[in-house]
């Protein structure tokens, strides 16, 4: 089964870093990208993703990102949500997680903290499935 | 002002930025540290030639302070970095094209955004980062165009400095110094180090 994956980052470097992430993993992903938060919502509500590797800081304005997820978890709450950001002060991952992201990776980030909350996401979803 | 308590958390941000550039190139790095201290921004000064071209990235942070920072990085400094986070051989990078630029933008987005999460975390004061800016040119200017931009928009300011060598062990080809510093508006700082007491 082919995961729906959406990429939503301003720099396309960060969005590079992770598609090669997700290609590594044995699961097949389609993924799919957005380069801002208005492009994020609308990709979001076009493509339905399975999940969504959302940045914070967005060229729009500060902390776009905790909109977007608001907006996410408002229209789909099923919607896993992990946040990859160099914003890691503890007020964000708090606000972040209360408002439903399914964990918080701080850049830089090891390949290993990425592929483990990917694997913990599709894990959950197979036991959802079952 | 009692900038004890502000001067320890600078040199603990710059601790963390050393452990980010090393997990960012995915090697062994080893990060000297030089002079990370706060003073006036009339003060400041580049550590390596300010007539050489190269990179800017600047970090403008707003909430209970306003802040910015400032990663400088020389030409051969900012092909040397492209050439180690988009993976291509040693020596590669002549001209920055495109992905290059967003590398090195993320690279000081992350650096910039290391030292402000221990800063938010240590100070316990709401920082609210923007979108950084890439800019390219002789680095003399960047960092007088960026203080004096900077300047006009508070009054008074106070500047924490600090100069990072970075190198990688086991590769000669793989050897830089970078210029960083970040700027708070003077009044704020000082309540946040009076609250810190």
């Amino acid at each position: 089964m082919t995961t729906k994956v959406l990429i939503a980052d301003d720099s396309q470097f960060a969005r590079n870093v992770l598609k090669d992430i997700l290609l590594k993993c044995q699961n097949r992903f389609q993924i799919i990208e957005a380069n801002s938060a208005a492009k994020t919502i609308e990709m979001f509500k076009k493509e339905k993703p399975d999940f969504v590797l959302l940045d914070i800081v967005m060229p729009e304005s500060e902390e776009e990102g905790v909109t977007v997820l608001e907006k996410i978890m408002q229209s789909r709450p099923e919607t896993s949500v992990i946040m990859v950001t160099a914003v890691g002060n503890d007020a964000m991952i708090k606000k972040c997680m209360e408002l439903g992201a399914k964990d918080y990776i701080t850049k830089p980030f090891e390949e290993k903290r990425v592929i483990s909350a990917i694997d913990k996401y599709l894990d959950e979803r197979a036991t959802n499935a079952e | 002002m009692q900038n004890n308590k502000i001067q320890q958390i600078h040199e603990q941000a710059c601790v963390a930025i050393s452990s980010a550039l090393g997990k960012l190139t995915g090697k062994h790095a080893v990060v000297d540290i030089v002079k990370p201290h706060i003073k006036n921004v009339r003060e400041l000064h580049l550590t390596f030639n300010s007539d050489d071209n190269g990179t800017a990235v600047c970090l403008p942070v707003s909430g209970e302070v306003k802040g910015m920072a400032l990663l400088l990085l020389s030409a051969q400094t900012g092909f040397t970095l492209a050439d180690l986070l988009i993976k291509k051989e040693p020596g590669t990078t002549r001209e920055l094209d495109e992905l290059d630029k967003s590398a090195l933008q993320e690279l000081g987005n992350i650096i910039c955004g290391t030292y402000f999460t221990t800063f938010a975390n240590q100070s316990f004061v709401k920082v609210i980062e923007h979108a950084p800016e890439i800019k390219f040119g002789r680095l003399g200017t960047l960092l007088e165009e960026t203080v004096a931009n900077f300047t006009r928009k508070t009054g008074r300011e106070l500047a924490l400095e600090v100069q990072f060598n970075f190198s990688i062990m086991a590769d000669k080809n793989y050897c830089f110094e970078s210029y960083f510093v970040v700027l708070f508006e003077t009044l704020q700082l000082q309540a946040i180090s009076d609250s810190l007491k």
